[in-house]
């Protein structure tokens, strides 16, 4: 998958090396377009990211509504009250 | 400032090995919470959670900070840097929470290493606790495979900051 990254960001460097001479022309504005574009999806967030994000976010939402329905295991007791309410086996 | 290969070798081999070794105390846990949950015999119950404290204090707890600590040198001191990729700053960001997640239950195990130390007796009120070290370390080992699985795919994807200083990079050996 690097390679892919390392190859697209190779292509851009030659798209940018090889710029036409007239900036003005209807060619050049394509080119800026397109550069601009590749350069955008390059550097955008990329996709594992997001799912990443997304599922660390399902997590928390998930651990504060266990917490807040009494279902969550964030209530440590304390010592006496675990021995308190001990039973034999 | 770039370690020189040695030590970045060293760096990287201590955090394999840390790495790993927090992966693997986590799995042996699992095993362990699990026995104390569902066994009939009382010696095993008792014998897991004092294995399970200990286990905790002297291998799981110093190998997680071990890993954080390497692993923080490993990519501050060579090309990866720490904020310029986003499968190293995922692995810090969820290195911390887990340390930290980590800590905060070090208390409930103590709590059932304590019951099993002074008591022959496993209360009631403890089967929520002995619930939580099941699913919390189910949930530390997926989170540590996940953490495995990054550092050997490195999935592509360079942050703003790490695309701003490529861009300074290029532009100084251009000058």
């Amino acid at each position: 998958m690097r390679n892919v990254f390392l190859r697209r960001v190779t292509k851009e460097d030659t798209h940018m090396a090889d710029s036409p001479s007239h900036p003005d022309s209807a060619s050049s504005k394509g080119f800026d377009i397109r550069v601009k574009h590749d350069r955008r999806s390059i550097r955008s967030i990329p996709r594992w990211v997001i799912v990443f994000v997304i599922i660390f976010i399902i997590l928390v939402l998930m651990f504060v509504i266990l917490q807040l329905t009494g279902n969550g295991f964030g209530s440590h007791m304390h010592m006496s009250t675990i021995e308190a309410g001990v039973y034999q086996l | 400032m770039i370690m020189t290969p040695g030590l970045r070798k060293l760096a990287l081999t201590a955090h394999v090995i840390s790495s790993v070794g927090w992966l693997g105390a986590v799995a042996g846990f699992l095993a362990l919470a699990v026995a104390g949950m569902t066994s009939q015999d009382v010696l095993m119950v008792r014998a897991a959670y004092l294995a399970m404290e200990l286990t905790t204090r002297f291998v799981i707890v110093p190998f997680a900070f071990v890993s954080l600590l390497t692993g923080v040198v490993s990519s501050l001191f060579t090309r990866w840097g720490l904020l310029r990729y986003y499968w190293v700053l995922v692995k810090l960001v969820i290195t911390i929470l887990s340390t930290l997640i980590l800590l905060v239950h070090t208390q409930p195990i103590e709590l059932l290493a304590g019951v099993a130390t002074k008591t022959t007796v496993v209360g009631a009120s403890l089967q929520n606790q002995q619930r939580l070290m099941v699913v919390a370390s189910g949930a530390a080992l997926v989170v540590l495979l996940v953490l495995t699985a990054l550092s050997v795919y490195k999935p592509a994807g360079m942050t703003p900051y790490g695309w701003r200083k490529q861009d300074e990079q290029r532009a100084g050996r251009a000058a």
